[in-house]
């Protein structure tokens, strides 16, 4: 399926489209938070009593007015809706304040008594690993650790021929999505609704629900539509102040965060120093990797334990080492929060990994993609911390389809090189994640067939995927459908819309569905036209005769759907394994990706001309939807090694605005070409996800192209053009 | 002081501060929410309106300014001159999420309808105001070729 | 940060506005730059609206100059066929100024009296003069903050180099905008050499170290190293949070040496 979506009703382009953070209510307060200015300091005093008399306000909340849970997060509660009496952060909550108007909000939080004592700042992850150094959390200042051995590395770099050895920096960088955070919440006779945009409605509920002291059953949340996320609206943002303002004010509530609170606040990609040492023999056979992993989680936990387990896990590549030894380590920061974004620590891995991988092909002189393919782990090898694997990665085939880079060469002023890449990743949760996911397939009053999936529309096209899917499982067409997301009052729980899962969960999850739905379908339409439901099948339109010639159904949608409501419930099996050491994935998707970039030898700035990604994808369903996902996640790529960074020094990040970060605009854009691997063995786990892995194999290409052109090692990214310009040496 | 200007040609009245954006008084005071605020400062393309027929970011036109004025948000265009370019964008995929399409609808609009018409070339680098993180751009290339030959 | 606008005065004459400014008022036109200051709260000022003055939003073309209005927007000179035609070089970089949207509010003068307006050191190097209230002055001698009524561009020499080199392809504030005239004498050497730097945080103005190592010589004969020592010399280069005054001095020494072997190719 090539042309446009299908029209479901999830349209961005009908005139009068909202998205959550549009939505208005009658009486509606806006709502401004009281923020710390400083990176690190005790709450000295903090008096609201004046701001509670100033016009216009409704409420204003401190910590000591949330009547349930005080601090949320996913793997440990460490980071409080309000704080009470330390901030880990510029940007931190401390009170906040909902009024008639937004200038009237302001003017109160301006009345706010704030007394700090301001404290040592922990800059980054290595100031905090510092003896003497503040300890931020109870733990101290590790929040997760990972270690992994097998062999013995000192015994393979004891007999290497070649050994490459470096750290690499890999940057802070945003996910720019053009709707930044917020929230509507609005209290009502059946409890809270709050409209906010987010990937898990039930998580969502659950935690709000916890603060509030509410039966989650008067929480409803409505996640979807997302005006953009790449990972950013992945954990709590506005909705629980929005929420707790909204119960203590019983009026709505809207709290949307300015651009500016976004960038100091809001989640960012963990910036990673890693360091590798790898060796091989003299032929090229890999030998030994010794990878010590540092991630800066800012100022709580977030998503950071995940990210660091799937870097430690991803720290290996597609590639064969007798002699392996990683150690990870997640330290707590006062700059910011990291947390979730697309790539999510594998990315950052595979900058570092596959740039020693070409500089020790270069070392032994063997050619990249030859290296590659000569140290390739075999398809059906166990997973690289031992695990058993639902399938293989089929990187090897992703591979198989690289062509060799042609030389460099010089343009004028341009230097133009390419590079190759080949990575694979984890699709979906490590063991014990949330991998459950349930979909309902619904007969509607009105006579249409509703999906429920509880995931939300990030812009990845989840709806227009369910509706295709369900309806070539059905045998109806896709615009009698109606495609129902990430509602707590309606849709089942799928868990997190994240890790590149919603592709293959809604596709398990159709299958495991549809037979039953058919079936319940056919039998009520078997008891109304008095004939055997085999002798019957649902087409367009309704239900009609098998083997027929007749031009309209037996018996419409419409007519079956009078009476009782028909829904059923099913749920796609996780994909598990109980193997291997630490946080594992048992489904990987490998890609493979050549890069071609000129670099400008009069500025030193790098320009993207062209990517190639190869995605092992198994059968795709719209080659559109596919290529729309990888042309995002080069472009994305491409802002990684060649523009985006946000550098925090003192704990205050550099930028407050999109004049200060710069994101690549259409002039940046460069051509994408798509070779999809479709044809991979079948298996029962359907089509793999891409929305992540474009990205994980274009930008350690992109390095490699850049090395490739210039000979300069992208030790630090973005690339910076004073450095390359330092590189290439002086001017003629 | 209070506004009078015309708003997807309705005649509007509004109290504002002097220094108050266009975008707010849309977004908050007339609840007409097509327009979004992605920065404030006009690097985004997110707010883009029709000022007088030029496109223009919302978020940089104070209150003053738009006095007797004709503005146009997305939803104030007319749909049936618009439904060519919608049928084009939405084949070639143009936009994902659609946060960023009300902004770059009113100025792709503004730009098709520019007598002299800009050439393909041309048209995209007049949309590098308007930003979009999902897409890479890829489909709006595409659609943009064939509406700017 | 600047105050915000409390009160809004709309002058009508060029009299007008000047009493205006005398009494504190800050012009505005486009306001495209100002506004970036004024915070959502704070103590407000006056702000004199110049775009009610008649007849300053035109652009005419008389004998081989240009005269533009101050109210002309970007977007309306970036559009103008004779400056495509014969100052090409000027039109490009009004490519590279802000985007579309921004450009159909920004002005000429505005973009000039900010400051920091990437069309400075363009203009100072194709020796632009500003239309005052007290007549025609040289760019440079402009006292800022005071009223500018128009830009006359004299005919563009027969070397024109101007590039603003950003950090992504378009809409990108300025690393350096650097531009270079000159004419050629009989031996085909470069004479009256005007090379101007600005852009960004960049001090706008003339690089005389640059146009003395440069005048006379052939366009493939400048010194290595000459064009660069003389542009860091300089100090008109200034850091931010972008990048530090050393690179753009690099910078802009690799383009105008560029730009000059190019000429001698041609």
């Amino acid at each position: 399926m090539n042309g446009p979506p299908p029209r479901t009703a999830h349209d961005p382009l009908v005139p009068g489209f909202r998205f959550l953070t549009d939505a208005a209510a009658p009486g509606m307060l806006h709502a401004a938070v009281l923020r710390s200015p400083h990176p690190h300091a005790a709450i000295l005093r903090l008096d609201v009593a004046a701001a509670r008399a100033m016009p216009g306000v409704a409420v204003v909340a401190t910590a000591h007015d949330i009547p349930g849970d005080k601090r949320f997060g996913l793997r440990v509660a460490d980071q409080p809706f309000l704080c009470a009496d330390r901030v880990l952060t510029v940007g931190d909550p401390v009170a906040a304040v909902a009024a008639e108007t937004p200038a009237q909000a302001r003017a109160a939080l301006a009345a706010i008594v704030v007394e700090w004592q301001p404290l040592p700042v922990l800059a980054d992850a290595a100031a905090a690993l510092l003896p003497g150094a503040p300890v931020l959390h109870p733990g101290g200042n590790v929040l997760h650790a990972t270690a992994y051995q097998r062999g013995d590395v000192e015994a393979g770099f004891a007999i290497a021929a070649h050994i490459i050895e470096d750290v690499y920096e890999t940057p802070r960088q945003m996910h720019g999505f053009i709707e930044p955070e917020g929230a509507v919440a609005i209290p009502g006779p059946e409890g809270l609704t709050i409209l906010a945009p987010g990937h898990w409605a039930e998580a969502e509920r659950q935690v709000i629900a916890g603060m509030l002291a509410l039966d989650p059953a008067r929480v409803r949340v409505v996640a979807s539509p997302v005006g953009g996320s790449h990972g950013g609206k992945d954990q709590l943002h506005a909705q629980p102040i929005a929420a707790l303002l909204a119960h203590l004010s019983g009026r709505p509530v809207r709290l949307l965060w300015s651009r500016g609170e976004s960038i100091a606040i809001g989640v960012k990609r963990h910036p990673f120093t890693i360091r590798m040492r790898s060796a091989c023999a003299a032929d090229g056979t890999l030998l030994a990797h010794a990878v010590g992993l540092l991630a800066d989680t800012g100022a709580y936990s977030q998503h950071g334990p995940e990210v660091l387990d799937t870097a430690h896990e991803n720290a290996q590549g597609p590639y064969r080492w007798p002699h392996v030894h990683v150690t990870g380590r997640l330290v707590a920061s006062n700059a910011g929060n990291s947390g979730a974004m697309r790539g999510f620590g594998a990315l950052q891995v595979h900058t570092a990994l596959e740039q020693q991988i070409d500089r020790l092909a270069a070392a032994c002189g063997v050619a990249p993609l030859a290296f590659r393919l000569q140290n390739l782990r075999a398809d059906t090898a166990p997973g690289q911390l031992g695990q058993t694997l639902a399938a293989p990665s089929w990187a090897s085939l992703a591979a198989r389809r690289l062509r060799p880079p042609p030389p460099p060469r010089q343009e004028g002023r341009w230097r133009i090189g390419t590079g190759i890449a080949l990575v694979e990743k984890g699709e979906g949760f490590a063991r014990g994640g949330p991998n459950q996911a349930s979909i309902a397939l619904c007969l509607t009053p009105a006579g249409r067939i509703a999906v429920q999936l509880g995931m939300s529309d990030l812009g990845q096209g989840l709806h227009e995927a369910a509706a295709v899917l369900a309806a070539r499982r059905l045998g109806c067409a896709s615009e009698e459908l109606e495609v129902l997301l990430a509602d707590t009052a309606e849709t089942p729980d799928s868990g997190p819309m994240a890790a590149s899962r919603g592709t293959g969960i809604v596709h398990r999850a159709i299958a495991a569905a549809a037979p039953a739905f058919l079936a319940a379908l056919l039998d009520r339409a078997a008891l109304r036209l008095g004939q055997p439901a085999a002798t019957l099948r649902l087409g367009p339109g309704g239900i009609w005769a098998v083997n027929t010639h007749a031009n309209a159904p037996l018996l419409s949608l419409a007519a079956l759907a009078e009476g009782a409501p028909l829904r059923v419930l099913a749920s796609a099996a996780p994909i598990e394994t109980t193997t291997g050491t630490g946080a594992v994935h048992a489904l990987f998707t490998g890609c493979a990706a050549e890069a071609e970039v000129a670099v400008d030898c009069l500025t030193g700035r790098v320009v993207v001309r062209r990517v190639r990604l190869i995605p092992v994808s198994g059968e795709v369903a719209s080659y559109a939807g596919l290529r729309a996902q990888l042309e995002g996640c080069a472009s994305i790529a491409a802002g990684f090694v060649t523009l985006e960074g946000l550098p925090a020094p003192q704990g205050r990040m550099r930028a407050d605005n999109l004049d200060g970060y710069l994101m690549p605009t259409i002039a940046d854009a460069f051509l994408l070409d798509v070779d999809a691997v479709e044809n991979i063995p079948p298996d029962s786990l359907g089509p793999r996800g891409v929305g992540e892995i474009g990205i994980n194999a274009a930008a350690p290409a992109l390095c490699n192209a850049i090395r490739a052109a210039t000979g300069f090692v992208c030790r630090r990214l973005p690339v910076d053009p004073e450095a390359m310009l330092t590189h290439l040496g002086a001017a003629p | 002081m209070r506004v009078a200007f015309t708003l997807d040609g309705q005649p509007v009245e509004i109290d504002a501060a002097p220094g108050e954006r266009l975008v707010a008084l849309l977004r908050d005071g007339l609840d007409a929410t097509s327009p979004k605020l992605g920065c404030g400062i006009g690097r985004c393309g997110a707010c883009a309106v029709l000022l007088d027929g030029a496109p223009v970011p919302a978020c940089l036109v104070p209150a003053w300014r738009v006095a007797g004025r004709d503005v146009r948000t997305r939803d104030g265009l007319d749909e049936a001159a618009l439904a060519p370019l919608l049928q084009v964008l939405r084949e070639e995929r143009a936009f994902q999420c659609g946060a960023c399409a009300p902004g770059a609808i009113v100025t792709l609009a503004a730009l098709h309808a520019h007598e002299p018409r800009p050439d393909a070339a041309a048209a995209e680098l007049l949309m590098a105001g308007n930003l979009c993180r999902c897409s890479g751009y890829g489909g709006l290339r595409r659609a943009i070729a064939r509406l700017f030959r | 940060m600047t105050k915000r606008p409390g009160i809004v005065l709309a002058p009508r004459t060029v009299a007008e506005a000047m009493a205006a400014g005398r009494a504190g008022a800050v012009f505005g036109a486009g306001l495209t730059a100002l506004q970036l200051g004024w915070g959502e709260d704070g103590p407000e000022g006056t702000v004199a609206d110049l775009n009610g003055l008649p007849g300053l939003d035109r652009i005419a073309l008389r004998g081989d100059r240009l005269e533009i209005g101050a109210l002309v927007t970007l977007e309306q000179l970036r559009r103008c066929a004779a400056l495509a035609a014969r100052w090409p070089a000027l039109s490009a970089l009004l490519s590279q100024i802000g985007a579309l949207g921004v450009r159909n509010l920004a002005s000429v003068g505005g973009n000039i009296a900010w400051g920091a307006g990437d069309l400075v050191p363009a203009l100072l190097a194709l020796d632009a003069r500003l239309v005052t209230p007290a007549g025609s002055i040289g760019l440079a001698a402009w006292p800022p903050g005071t009223l500018i009524l128009g830009v006359e561009i004299p005919p563009a020499p027969a070397f024109l180099f101007i590039e603003k080199v950003g950090f992504r392809a378009a809409f990108s504030p300025s690393l350096v905008t650097i531009a270079a005239t000159a004419g050629f004498d009989a031996a085909g050497r470069l004479s009256a050499v005007r090379i101007a730097l600005g852009g960004g945080p960049n001090r706008p103005g003339r690089i005389a170290a640059a146009e003395a190592e440069v005048e006379g010589c052939a366009p493939n004969a400048i010194a290595p190293g000459a064009l660069a020592a003389a542009l860091a010399g300089a100090g008109c280069c200034a850091e931010d949070a972008f990048a530090t005054a050393g690179h753009r001095a690099d910078v802009a020494a690799r383009l105008l040496g560029h730009a000059f072997r190019m000429a001698a190719a041609a």
